[in-house]
């Protein structure tokens, strides 16, 4: 009897071993807190983030409602018909973008700022980590309002198990300018350059490892939220032009005159490396991703951006096709991968300023800027000072169109900040036109698994 | 772990009571088992003194030599396929002749009720399905779910795509988890075997979804490597109440495969040789066009390159209507098996022995796809004296799977994506000195013929299931037994895929795929999953009641290494990856240890006719938030065999079962991850998406089942009608999350899910005559699926494309696998035509599974020749068909032969209309079989005079589909295997049908 026991106890000791496991990816636990590594792990990750949001076609989605880019794909017709036909579909890979990569980068920038490797800086370091911190976050704010529209965005508070409300447009508008400015007192009180070493990207067209140059960076960010807030349909907030102005004059105040284009390509830009281990290219590239006929038929005879465009083709889907892309778009030139893409150059600060200075009644000014990027990435003859705020608008939306297709929704931007829907490119004969009512799909809806998890209550709070 | 050591030790005690055996006179009885109604022995049958352990086994011959205590007694002769008999042995007989009829309806196998014990079909508390390996071979299996095809009720049982290879879905009793394991536990003689599915790299070509493979590669779940010509017989045990025995993976059910065992007495050797064909079942009626509309086209639609009809048609001739589905998927490939088994035994029985050998090519319905086996199977029986056996089964296979290129892809790369987008007046088939020309519709240039002939897409899985068995009869005495088996068994494969697209297609010229033509993507994945079981068996038989104790320890590790490689921008002729110009990595891994106790208890009393059982299984595993916490699953229940009887009928038993069973959390979803973001080379992290919850612990399903079983008419009728209910709580979820808070999703334990059910067997023998018999089996089983109570706000699941085209949602109230569809939209302006707001309306258009299903198998046979058939019916179920919606819009006015009608699905759509969610009722002729059994004397003709048997067969199968739906199949899925999601149709691999003729000889 004791034999028949003890092989069964000795068999259950020798089989009953600890049940632990390893866990397959890093995490929380697994990662050295607070060390030099952990603290550019965690500020890489955000940058890459953000990388990868505005790879997750922030550059595209605009130039499509814009009626500039058009991507007929033969095995996914929605690139058009989520556009032209039907909106977005808040569960779909167009409705349903836009939105969680952002958060995904605030919240990594809350727990960055709460790790002991960022807690055990000195104040200084502390201060122009955060700033740097805060001026990205910014800026993925704004690309949130850019494709959320009127439909609100949330504010990202402390606490992840909590939903905060979503907000109106205005009401994130004026956070986000404050967080620029909170930025700015940090890198103004930090260190001259970042705790952390920052992409290439961000040395190609100026060092903005430099706290002087992200203090440039966070001005003009501040001064693109101030425009959005003064040219805001709903909620135009008087201040803020001139605002704008501030912010911008502090951002450009190296201007050269006459302008270069070195000038006008200043900023961080996005690099990207499709060798191996990143596998990380450029976004741009696409066998579908193609310009309007409009767009090609549009430019100003003399225009040397026109050289840009080139023969492509594409099958007809929901009656809707195109026949010629941008260069940079070509998927057989393997060199493309690489190209980097500016995050915010000073064109577009430029052009910002220009809005600025049309809406405090400059329009002077507003036609030197805007001559700026005409005469320099156009090619074309400067305009004479304009003598209409309508004038200057319609030039500068020209700029806005052939400057920042495939690069993001500037143009889209503009034309619902002075409601220019029915501008005749948009609504010619052979476009789709929903409808005097409502043109243009001008922005995303807010997606479902946010609609899901607020059981349906999506409206904006103030 | 001290008060379930303390039960196992109690458990032990309990089974060595001492001295109830005390010695007893006894004497030696010989006897011969034969089939009723002729003089051919039956082999193998088991001989029992009832009452007693006393018994034995019948030789090669049918002849048996048993010990029979002193005085009267009843011997119980039972043999798989025959009806139990028991007769009496008077006090002064030492010979017994028997006659067993053929147990036609099944009613006396045994049927599994715990690790290491079984009971009587017809004492048995659960609706256990038993198949044997006649029903599963009827027709060449590709593997063994398709044939368990319509054979088991309350399986759902669903062919992934056509592609040749597998990848099939069985599901038992609806839909338990969310996001933990769906699947039945597979065990094959003790070893559980992994029944993962891997990606083969397809999307790296395909571009379906993220990293180098994905869902979207048309995965094969690995069950398909199983030979189906080595099964003995298939249990399938359906829920909890017959599997909470298996702990954290008896909560889907248990499939319990028992191979081939050797027998004493003369060598067998079964010869089987196969030749057959495949062919395509259904394709797409495509719009044809006149040269004159054709022209019209072209010049209206001028694809890439040319300006209108002219120039295109001097590049391309009008090729009149021209079936590219015909051009690609018309191969009517040879396909082939040889399998051959040898089965015997010394004459004492001591040694036995089963090995078989086969060889299997499937051909595809392309020239290029395939399907090739080899697999070798030893399976060995050594008794050591009285007390020790050993086991040992080992079975080696090598598989070759050559699938294609099918399923979802956002290259232009799938023939069908191609084929939806390019008029039927451009030929594929057409070459200019030589060399296919490139497709000017397709934005990819791809030529389909040309893809197919030289992108290669093998998948070698080398793979060991190997058991060894040590059984020690402790005591065996007239009264008691007392055994143990220690049981080791492991299962181990390598999955080596490989996807090569070289560099000179116009595929990869195009510059769709990546900038750098050629791609190879090679995958590694290694599996290694094994078990260890201690048993202890103590049989105590008196006269009022036998006990049948258990006990026992488990413990299971299963490893899985998942390494991809992908090189892009290849010299032509070359693939190693190291030469690429882009490279790229993916790897996976998990391990998982788990560790559980058991013990059980039957009692068999009232002449047999009421049987009671209790068991309890403990168990812990890694993957759960407190790794050493072990979880308790119970079962009990009970059966009666009535001894009042209706009139007609032979006997009547009711039963009831109740079990729990758990299903064991995912690996690592206790962990909250870092998600590792690569830039400039350095190497970021942020927070994963996921937040775990490290206090996780398995989900609980609780089953209670009861029916009856009647047979009825001497044995003529059988039914078996059972009803059940499942209570799923603390259900594993990745609730979603605002995404706005960093997160997408949460793990909890949380909300409850129920599964209501009816499954009924008919079994009739209709006619039964010296010449003809006509057998038919009737299943029928329903299944109904609510979420009763959810924590978390409803929240989108499982695979899918958008709730535009029909998509899958958690939501209290609702079936876990209902459909949702967006249906419309209401667009809101201000008093001056703003836009204000829009509206979507969210329609609960179905579920994904059907209503009912039903399977009707039928065999006829006259004299020698039999014919079989089976047809599987299912009724309901949503398919969501954007096959269709890859037609309708493709070639301006849809490429449908039935524009009209397309047009009109494809406007009904643009208007937010769920025109894309179909149903997907089918009826299916799965299996026809016509056999001739050619006699011995024309085997001893033919073969010689060593040849016992030779049959000839003629078989089919999947020969004929009836359905409304507009697809190519409504069994397929663009995603595989998966709880929730998976009828997705996304231009899939075409299904096909199958031709054999089959030659079996037996010596």
């Amino acid at each position: 009897m004791k034999k028949y026991i003890a092989a069964a106890l000795t068999s259950t000791l020798v089989l009953a071993g600890a049940c632990q496991d390893n866990p397959a990816a890093p995490s929380r636990d697994n990662v050295v807190a607070g060390s030099q590594q952990t603290l550019q792990s965690l500020a890489t990750g955000i940058i890459a983030q953000d990388r990868a949001n505005y790879g997750g076609n922030y550059f595209l989605w605009g130039g499509i409602m814009a009626r500039d880019a058009i991507v007929p794909t033969a095995n996914e017709s929605r690139f058009v018909t989520e556009f032209y036909v039907t909106p977005p579909d808040p569960s779909d890979f167009i409705g349903g973008s836009q939105w969680t990569g952002y958060y995904q980068l605030l919240r990594a920038s809350q727990l960055l700022l709460k790790d002991k490797a960022f807690t055990s800086l000195s104040a200084a370091d502390q201060g122009a980590a955060r700033g740097f911190i805060r001026t990205l976050d910014a800026l993925s704010y704004i690309r949130l309002i850019d494709y959320r529209d009127q439909n609100g965005v949330v504010i990202q508070g402390p606490d992840a198990t909590v939903q905060d409300p979503i907000r109106t447009k205005a009401s994130v508008l004026a956070y986000t300018s404050a967080l620029l400015d909170s930025g700015l007192v940090d890198l103004k009180a930090g260190s001259s350059t970042l705790p952390f070493t920052l992409p290439s990207g961000y040395s190609l067209h100026g060092d903005y490892s430099q706290t002087a140059n992200l203090i440039l960076l966070n001005r003009g960010l501040k001064g693109r939220v101030e425009v959005m807030r003064a040219l805001d349909p709903v909620a135009p907030n008087a201040a803020s032009a001139a605002a704008a102005l501030t912010a911008l004059n502090i951002a450009l105040a190296g201007a050269p005159s006459p302008m270069t284009e070195a000038y006008l390509n200043t900023g961080p830009w996005y690099q990207y490396n499709p060798s191996s281990p990143e596998s990380a290219a450029n976004p741009q590239q696409g066998s579908s991703s193609l310009v309007t006929d409009n767009f090609v038929n549009s430019f100003m005879p003399g225009d040397i951006r026109a050289a840009n465009v080139i023969p492509a083709s594409a099958p007809t889907v929901a009656g809707f096709t195109a026949s010629h892309r941008l260069k940079l778009t070509d998927p057989n030139n393997a060199a493309l991968q690489s190209s980097p893409i500016p995050i915010v150059r000073n064109a577009e600060l430029i052009l910002l300023r220009a809005q600025a200075e049309i809406a405090t009644g400059d329009l002077a000014g507003a036609t030197n800027d805007i001559n700026a990027v005409h005469t320099v990435e156009g090619g074309l003859p400067a305009y004479s000072t304009f003598t209409t705020a309508s004038a200057a608008i319609n030039a500068l939306l020209y700029e806005l169109r052939y400057t920042f297709t495939y690069f993001g929704p500037q143009h889209i931007v503009a034309l619902r900040e002075y409601n220019m829907f029915n501008l005749a490119y948009v609504t010619q004969a052979g476009m789709p036109n929903k409808g005097a009512a409502d043109p243009l799909v001008s922005s995303l809806p807010i997606t479902r698994n946010e609609t899901n998890a607020r059981n349906g209550n999506i409206t904006p709070v103030p | 772990m001290k008060s379930v050591t303390r039960l196992w030790i109690a458990a032990v005690l309990l089974a060595v009571i001492p001295s109830l055996g005390h010695a007893q006179q006894t004497r030696r009885v010989t006897g011969h088992v034969t089939v009723q109604g002729g003089t051919e022995p039956i082999p193998g049958a088991t001989v029992q003194v009832v009452g007693t352990t006393l018994g034995g086994i019948a030789d090669d011959n049918g002849n048996f030599n048993i010990s029979v205590p002193a005085g009267a007694h009843q011997l119980r002769i039972r043999r798989i396929g025959f009806a139990a008999k028991i007769v009496p042995v008077g006090a002064n007989d030492n010979s017994v002749n028997v006659s067993l009829a053929r147990d036609v309806l099944q009613l006396e196998t045994q049927v599994i009720t715990g690790q290491a014990t079984t009971v009587s079909r017809a004492n048995a508390a659960n609706a256990v399905t038993v198949v044997n390996t006649e029903q599963i071979n009827k027709v060449p299996q590709q593997n063994i779910e398709s044939a368990l095809q319509g054979k088991v009720p309350g399986a759902v049982i669903t062919s992934n795509s056509g592609a040749p290879g597998g990848g099939i879905q069985l599901q038992l009793r609806g839909t338990n988890t969310v996001n933990g394991n769906y699947q039945p536990l597979y065990v094959v003689d003790g070893v559980a075997v992994d029944n993962s599915a891997f990606g083969n790299g397809l999307n790296s070509i395909s571009g379906a979804g993220g990293a180098i493979s994905s869902t979207q590669d048309q995965q094969v779940n690995r069950i398909a490597d199983l030979n189906p010509e080595d099964i003995e017989s298939i249990e399938v045990l359906k829920g909890p109440s017959a599997g909470a025995i298996y702990g954290s993976r008896g909560a889907n059910g248990v499939v319990v495969i028992t191979t081939k065992r050797g027998r004493a007495g003369t060598p067998t050797l079964d010869i089987v040789q196969r030749f057959g064909t495949t062919a395509v079942s259904n394709t797409l009626a495509l719009r044809c066009f006149t040269q004159a509309q054709a022209t019209d086209y072209v010049n209206a639609n001028p694809p890439a390159g040319f300006k209108g009809a002219t120039d295109y048609f001097a590049a391309n001739p009008y090729a009149g209507c021209t079936d590219a589905q015909n051009q690609l998927y018309g191969n009517h490939g040879l396909s082939y098996e040889t399998a051959a088994s040898l089965r015997g035994g010394t004459g004492d029985g001591n040694t036995t022995y089963f090995t078989s050998a086969g060889v299997k090519h499937d051909a595809g319905i392309t020239s290029t796809d395939g399907y090739d086996k080899q697999n070798l199977r030893i399976n060995l029986t050594q008794q050591f004296g009285p007390k020790i056996n050993l086991r040992a089964n080992t079975e080696v296979l090598h598989t070759l799977t050559k699938r294609g290129i099918s399923g979802n892809d956002n290259n232009a790369i799938n023939p069908l994506d191609v084929i939806s987008g390019t008029p039927s007046f451009y030929d594929f088939s057409r070459k200019v000195n030589g060399v296919y020309t490139s497709d000017p519709w397709a934005v990819s240039g791809a030529n389909i013929l040309q893809d197919q002939e030289v992108i290669k897409t093998p998948e070698n899985v080398y793979r060991l299931i190997g058991s060894a068995q040590a059984g020690w009869s402790a005591i065996a005495s007239t009264r008691q037994t007392l055994d143990f088996s220690l049981l080791g068994g492991v299962d181990s494969y390598s999955d080596q895929a490989l996807i090569y697209s070289p560099p000179f297609t116009y595929l990869e010229q195009s510059g769709v795929i990546s900038p750098y033509p050629g791609t190879v993507a090679n995958g590694n994945t290694n599996v290694v999953s094994a078990n260890l079981n201690l048993n202890g068996t103590h049989k105590l038989i008196l006269s009022p009641f036998t006990a049948t104790t258990s006990f026992g320890l488990r413990q299971d590790r299963a490893q899985v290494d998942n390494v991809f490689n992908q090189g892009k921008g290849l010299f032509p002729g070359i693939t190693n990856i190291a030469t690429a110009t882009q490279t790229a990595v993916n790897q996976a891994q998990n391990d998982t240890k788990s560790f559980s106790y058991y013990a059980q208890e039957e009692i068999l009393t009232a002449n047999e006719r009421l049987l009671l059982t209790g068991a309890i299984n403990a168990e812990r595993s890694s993957t759960n938030g407190d790794a050493n916490k072990f979880y308790s699953y119970p079962k009990a229940s009970i059966s009666y065999k009535l001894p009042w009887l209706p009139p007609k009928t032979d006997n009547l038993k009711l039963r009831l079962a109740y079990g729990k069973a758990g299903n064991r959390v995912p690996t690592n979803f206790k962990y909250t991850f870092l998600t590792p973001l690569l830039e400039d080379g350095v190497n970021g992290l942020r927070q994963g998406a996921q937040i775990g919850l490290n206090t996780i612990k398995p989900e609980l399903t609780t089953e209670v089942e009861g029916g009856f079983d009647a047979t009825m008419f001497g044995g003529r009728a059988g039914l078996e009608v059972t009803q059940y209910q499942k209570k799923t709580t603390g259900m594993v979820l990745t609730a979603g999350l605002a995404p706005s808070t960093g997160f997408t999703t949460k793990v909890i334990n949380g909300g409850t899910m129920r599964n209501v059910g009816t499954e009924v067997g008919l079994n009739l023998v209709p006619i039964q005559t010296s010449i003809f018999t006509w057998t038919s089996n009737t299943t029928f089983s329903r299944n109904k699926n609510k979420v009763t109570s959810l924590p978390v706000p409803a929240f989108a699941t499982g695979s899918g494309f958008s709730e535009r085209f029909g998509s899958y949602k958690i939501q209290q109230g609702y079936s876990a696998t209902q459909v949702v569809v967006f249906s419309g939209f209401d667009s809101t302006f201000d008093a001056n035509g703003k836009y204000v707001s829009r509206a979507r309306h969210e329609l609960h258009i179905g579920d994904q599974n059907p209503d009912f299903q039903m399977g009707f198998s039928n065999d006829f046979t006259l004299g020698r020749l039999t014919l079989s058939s089976l047809l599987d019916w299912r009724k309901g179920g949503y398919v969501i068909n954007l096959t269709n919606n890859y037609f309708d819009f493709n070639v301006a006015g849809s490429n449908f032969a039935d524009t009209l009608a397309a047009q009109k699905r494809g406007n009904a759509f643009l208007a937010g209309q769920p025109v894309y969610a179909e149903h997907g009722s089918f009826a299916k002729l799965r299996e026809l079989t016509l056999s001739y059994d050619l006699g011995e004397s024309f085997a001893h003709r033919m073969l010689g005079n060593r040849a016992k048997d030779l049959r000839i067969e003629a078989s089919g199968h999947n020969l004929i589909t009836w359905t409304n739906y507009t697809g190519y199949d409504p069994e397929v899925s663009n995603f595989g295997n998966a709880p929730i999601g998976r009828t997705q149709d996304v231009t899939p691999y075409p299904p096909s049908r199958q031709f054999f003729l089959s030659l079996n000889a037996t010596f």
